[in-house]
């Protein structure tokens, strides 16, 4: 889970040039991440899915998930796989 | 006093369209949302080997040939671009050369999505002057060189393209450019930007590639354009000593197409009196109100002695418009 959860901190930071010294934690709502928005869900969905196995639906990457939901979801793929 | 009549208009767009279903790099689902999100069907792209300036050229040629008007007797390539050949020198000059405009000065102009109202303003400035006859005005613009291609917040839609008008000097002030209006609010210099590139992020000290590449925040700019493009028009109408209900057709920068549908709402004028390519060619930045000049001429959507206006907005935030009797 831990690389689940960092690599998805490596995404955001990447996706988010001006995210600056926000912590991303497993509580962190994606509505927290400055600039998030329904074109950014796309970005992150683009993301995801080519550095996890699995489809993620853009209505699960709304303002109000978490990371931590986010890594529980890839985690259940990521085991089964 | 003299006033710039358009002599002839010309564009050109890049054989290649490319699909929405061909952005493949996005999921299904996100697909699906780039029509409705904005209207844009298709785009066209750039060949690999071909530069801003090669669109440029395409559609100053194409606007000569129509006017039967010889390179020559040109004083002035204006260009507006967003997305030059190169830092410097000006994208203009490379075309100035190839067309042998041998007496024509030639510079750029970037004020974004708005340079083609900026540069008619410029171009009618120049030939109100006294001092100039005949100014080609070109803009052009290759987006898919300056786009992240996994940015889905820029990537879809934007297109490539060029449009061109050629100005003349006329002395009886009846037809061209009647009236223009510009305006700037650089406290959104940073909505719509390249933030690496220049002296303010050098490339040496660019840290996130992604800072390389264009970008904007849509919500802002959304609601920047639904604000000042009614503004702006009835603005320059108001000026003009014209009522918008005279003006047969609305030329406004082709960013989205709810956009034009906002700003025809607020006016309560008819949706279809505004001017409408971007499904068909996305959002061609500055080059987006000349190509569709081209379109309402070559198409006879306007004829000789009816009235457009050109509504521009983009980064800055700049937007203006301009008021011309074909």
């Amino acid at each position: 889970m831990d690389d689940i959860l960092a690599k998805i901190k490596s995404g955001i930071q990447e996706l988010f040039p001006d995210i600056g010294s926000l912590p991303i934690t497993a509580d962190t709502r994606l509505g927290e991440i400055p600039d998030f928005d329904s074109m950014a869900a796309v970005n992150l969905q683009t993301f995801l899915e080519a550095n996890f196995p699995l489809k993620i639906p853009l209505d699960m990457l709304n303002e109000e998930t978490t990371i931590g939901e986010l890594v529980i979801h890839i985690g259940k793929y990521v085991r089964k796989k | 006093m003299k006033s710039a009549a358009i002599r002839s208009t010309g564009s050109y767009l890049p054989e290649a369209v490319i699909s929405n279903e061909a952005l493949d790099q996005f999921s299904p689902e996100a697909r699906n949302l780039i029509g409705e999100k904005t209207g844009v069907l298709s785009r066209r792209r750039a060949s690999e080997d071909e530069c801003t300036s090669d669109l440029a050229l395409k559609a100053a040629r194409s606007c000569l040939e129509k006017a039967c008007v010889p390179a020559e007797d040109i004083d002035g390539v204006v260009l507006s671009t967003s997305s030059p050949d190169r830092m410097q020198p000006a994208t203009a000059t490379r075309v100035q050369h190839e067309i042998g405009a041998k007496k024509a000065f030639a510079f750029d102009i970037n004020s974004v999505c708005s340079g083609g109202s900026f540069g008619i303003e410029v171009c009618d400035a120049f030939i109100r002057s006294g001092k100039y006859e005949t100014i080609l005005l070109i803009a052009a613009e290759m987006y898919s060189r300056i786009l992240n291609p996994r940015d889905f917040s820029t990537f879809p839609f934007f297109g490539d393209g060029a449009g061109a008008v050629l100005f003349q000097a006329e002395s009886s002030g009846r037809r061209g450019v009647l009236h223009s209006c510009l305006e700037t609010d650089g406290a959104g210099n940073n909505v719509i930007c390249v933030p690496g590139g220049g002296t303010m992020m050098p490339y040496d000290r660019i840290t996130n590639p992604r800072m390389a590449y264009f970008r904007m925040k849509g919500e802002e700019v959304f609601a920047f354009s639904i604000d000042k493009g009614p503004k702006i028009i009835r603005r320059a109408a108001e000026e003009a000593g014209v009522d918008i209900m005279e003006i047969k057709r609305f030329i406004c920068h082709q960013a989205n197409i709810n956009i034009l549908h906002r700003i025809a709402d607020i006016l309560h004028l008819p949706r279809e009196r505004f001017h409408v390519n971007l499904d068909r060619y996305g959002n061609t930045a500055s080059a987006s109100v000349l190509i569709a000049l081209d379109e309402v001429i070559t198409e006879g959507i306007a004829t000789p002695g009816d009235l457009v206006m050109l509504v521009t907005f983009g980064g800055g935030f700049s937007w203006g418009a301009n008021l011309i009797r074909i």
